[in-house]
């Protein structure tokens, strides 16, 4: 007790201190860590779940990426699919049209052909006709005067005979 | 409707010395109807075609040529057609039969001919 009285230390005041001490601390204890303590968990807390939420929007938001990248590379692929597929087409039907416009107008110089060959025989069958009843006409000019009384007669007589066989 | 027998004998009744009597004809005319009318004409011409012979040549025949005919023909009534278009030869009808010569149309056949098989 010497001791602490020659280091200026009283003993009441210290157990009066002491006193203060544990009144305040339970104070404190009861009205202000408690609250305190339970508002800075919550808090945390709070925290937690937003850095967990964060961490969870994170990972959503890289697998729609990924997934944003797949679809993308997808319609790509779908998308060059269709371009090489309407390219072949289009070869195809320019294929298919060249072969047919070819075999139309192989047919209508076939028919051009023909027709040209049907004319010409026509116009030539016209123009033996047209000589043929030239020549005649010349024919019929000519023995108009050859033929007379004398072969009217005789024809006649002809007609006569061969009528009376037959009757 | 009047018979065939009938209105043969109308028709028979209607010539004199083998020729068309008119008075006869006019005669049976007014007492036919219109139907009845019709047939006698047409069987009169039957008739008359059948008593005449058509003669066509291209120029006119000579006596003796015509005797040759008519003698052909005794009873029938023969009537001359010029056509200078046959150039030369003959065309006898004697109602439905024919006998023709003739240069014209065998010149026209030849053409046909030559322009069918060419």
């Amino acid at each position: 007790m010497d001791v602490l009285h020659n280091f200026g230390v009283e003993w009441q005041l210290l157990l009066a201190q002491v006193i203060n001490f544990l009144v305040i601390f339970y104070l404190l204890k009861r009205f202000l860590y408690k609250p305190l303590f339970n508002l800075l968990k919550k808090r945390a807390d709070a925290i937690k779940e937003g850095v967990k939420q964060a961490e969870e929007g994170k990972k959503a938001l890289d697998e729609a990426l990924v997934k944003e990248k797949k679809l993308i590379k997808e319609a790509q692929d779908t998308a060059r699919k269709i371009i090489a597929d309407a390219r072949e087409h289009g070869t195809q039907l320019a294929k298919e049209i060249e072969d047919r416009a070819k075999k139309q107008t192989d047919r209508m110089i076939e028919e051009a052909k023909v027709q040209i060959a049907r004319e010409a025989k026509l116009a030539e069958q016209q123009l033996n006709k047209h000589v043929a009843e030239i020549s005649i006409e010349m024919l019929k000019k000519s023995l108009g005067s050859v033929f007379g009384e004398k072969e009217q007669s005789e024809i006649v007589s002809k007609a006569v005979k061969t009528l009376q066989k037959s009757n | 409707m009047i018979n065939k027998k009938k209105l043969q004998n109308l028709v028979s009744e209607s010539y004199k010395d083998g020729q068309l009597d008119s008075e006869t004809v006019n005669m049976l005319a007014d007492h036919m109807n219109r139907q009845t009318l019709k047939q006698y004409i047409s069987s009169l011409k039957q008739t008359e075609k059948k008593k005449q012979v058509t003669i066509t040549s291209p120029r006119s025949l000579n006596e003796a040529d015509k005797k040759a005919l008519q003698d052909l023909f005794p009873k029938k009534k023969i009537m001359y057609i010029l056509d200078p278009e046959m150039i030369n030869g003959i065309q006898i009808t004697d109602n439905d039969k024919e006998f023709e010569i003739n240069l014209n149309r065998t010149f026209n056949d030849i053409i046909n001919h030559l322009s069918r098989y060419d």
